[in-house]
């Protein structure tokens, strides 16, 4: 099977899976609402300095409902030893990779694209310039190529659950940086020119990223 | 460890305390005082080298990380874990140093600056790959993950490096684009602390290599009596 | 001179950070060595009432 038959393969799997049980959505999505709650609860947000906090509110809730996600799409691979099955496919180890980054990728950008009309609503902010998705793109695209390495390093731990947000957190401050700071500019109504820096260095993080996490993948997955 | 190495380690030792006796000699009479902080500015000396050894602790354990995966060997294992453990001791010398230096001159003990912050992220990170090593698993895997982390951990350093460029910060720089921001006595000074902190870091790496070594050979024969038992 | 104090903690905390450490290693180092005299000293035995230990 040729590799990228594979990754489709392995990709279309987990959006199936995903799609009749709607497990990680659900608990992602309400997850990053709660967390979007309990910080207007403890830091009194009024309507004047919203456009301070919303920036870091989001990406928190983001953060916090990704780690949820990607603990889970490898524990459900550990379950009834599917993990196994996948190596022994006769393709490179880092189709699994892909194929994993892919489909965390997709749950949290389905989870994003549906809380961020709600913190709209409850918020008063608006969430409607491409240019906001473009940064919630390519932030989620950084944090879930990371993420998927390191929930591989944790899945086969006793601590899996502590482990992989230790772990990733350190590696993804660039993306969080990155993504708060054009986030802020952009609701701001700041032009291109202001946070395109930010873009690119959202962008070579994503490469480089993928790139080592692709290199170093089989070393991490093998018993 | 051949024999041979095991006497190279006086002479190690005894070149250390001398780099060290001689570094403290720089710090406290040969360097001047600080016109506004008066001599609580010398910390600054320590704490730039403990920190500078922890860097250097973590690019060894990144490049002995590679090595392992290239060449299995488990000698580069315990590099790498010695490093780590090393480096993760220098750099929270340098944080407490920091953090007592701080207290009489920013009249706090802690701020979230970014260079602060991203040093206690990198910290906690190398921690928990420590952490992760005693939560069990075979020595190979172990090894093999403890590569992969160290390897990817190493962006941590820039990530510090870089801190003060991608935020505003009252953390004072002292390497900029225009050369050293100090003063020459003060250089020497500093010169000085590096040479010695480097000269201790390679004497903690080998006693903890070895007992490393140590460690392995326990195990190893422990292995070989167990298997043999009917 | 108050500022003199975190001078002299800072040193003080370095040196004793390292030393400590120091001091962490070698305890081990030496309880090591009294593991692997023992496990030698069992081959030993056993080899000598004719098991083999590979």
């Amino acid at each position: 099977m040729s590799y990228w038959r594979s990754v489709a393969a392995i990709v279309a799997k987990d959006v199936l899976a995903e799609a009749r049980s709607r497990e990680a959505l659900s608990a992602m999505l309400l997850f990053a609402l709660m967390v979007a709650v309990t910080f207007n609860l403890a830091l009194e947000l009024r309507i004047d300095n919203v456009l301070q906090i919303a920036p870091g509110l989001i990406w928190v809730a983001f953060v916090f409902a990704g780690v949820l996600g990607l603990n889970r799409s490898f524990a459900a691979e550990q379950d009834r030893a599917c993990i196994e099955g996948l190596m022994l496919a006769p393709v490179d180890r880092s189709a699994i990779y892909i194929a994993k980054c892919i489909s965390n990728t997709l749950f949290m950008l389905t989870a994003e694209a549906l809380f961020l009309p709600v913190f709209s609503v409850l918020f008063r902010v608006p969430v409607g310039s491409p240019a906001l998705w473009l940064v919630v793109f390519l932030g989620t695209v950084g944090f879930a190529s990371a993420g998927t390495l390191f929930a591989a390093v944790a899945m086969n731990s006793r601590a899996r659950e502590i482990l992989l947000p230790l772990l990733l957190l350190p590696i993804v401050v660039p993306v969080l940086t990155a993504a708060t700071r054009s986030t802020a500019q952009v609701l701001e109504g700041q032009t291109l020119a202001a946070y395109a820096p930010w873009l690119r260095l959202l962008l070579a993080f994503d490469i480089i990223s993928v790139v080592i996490a692709v290199l170093t993948f089989e070393y991490v997955i093998e018993e | 460890m051949s024999q041979d190495q095991n006497d190279a380690l006086p002479l190690v030792v005894g070149l250390t305390a001398v780099l060290v006796l001689f570094s403290l000699y720089a710090v406290f009479i040969f360097a001047p005082t600080e016109r506004v902080m008066g001599h609580v500015q010398r910390i600054f000396y320590y704490h730039v080298a403990s920190a500078w050894v922890g860097f250097l602790a973590f690019l060894v354990a990144c490049a002995s990380g590679l090595l392992y995966l290239a060449k299995r060997s488990p000698r580069w294992d315990r590099v790498t874990a010695a490093s780590v453990e090393i480096g993760l001791l220098f750099s929270t010398i340098a944080l407490v140093e920091g953090s007592l230096w701080a207290r009489p001159v920013w009249n706090t003990w802690w701020t979230w600056d970014p260079r602060l912050t991203t040093t206690l992220v990198m910290c906690l990170y190398y921690a928990t790959t420590l952490m992760l090593r005693r939560l069990g698993g075979s020595e190979e895997r172990n090894a093999r993950v403890g590569a992969v982390l160290s390897i990817v951990g190493f962006v941590n350093v820039p990530i510090v490096f870089l801190a003060i460029r991608m935020w505003r910060t009252i953390h004072p720089a002292v390497l900029t684009t225009s050369g050293f921001a100090v003063a020459p006595r003060m250089l020497v000074a500093l010169l000085a602390s590096l040479l010695a902190f480097t000269a201790l870091y390679v004497c903690l790496m080998w006693t903890r290599i070895r007992v490393a070594r140590l460690e392995h050979d326990v195990s190893a024969l422990r292995h070989r009596i167990t298997a043999t038992r009917p | 001179m108050s500022n003199l104090v975190y001078l002299a903690a800072a040193y003080a905390v370095a040196w004793l950070a390292i030393c400590a450490y120091l001091f962490g290693i070698a305890r081990r180092q030496r309880r090591l060595e009294r593991e692997l005299d023992r496990l030698q000293r069992t081959v030993e035995g056993k080899t000598q009432q004719g098991e083999t230990v590979r």
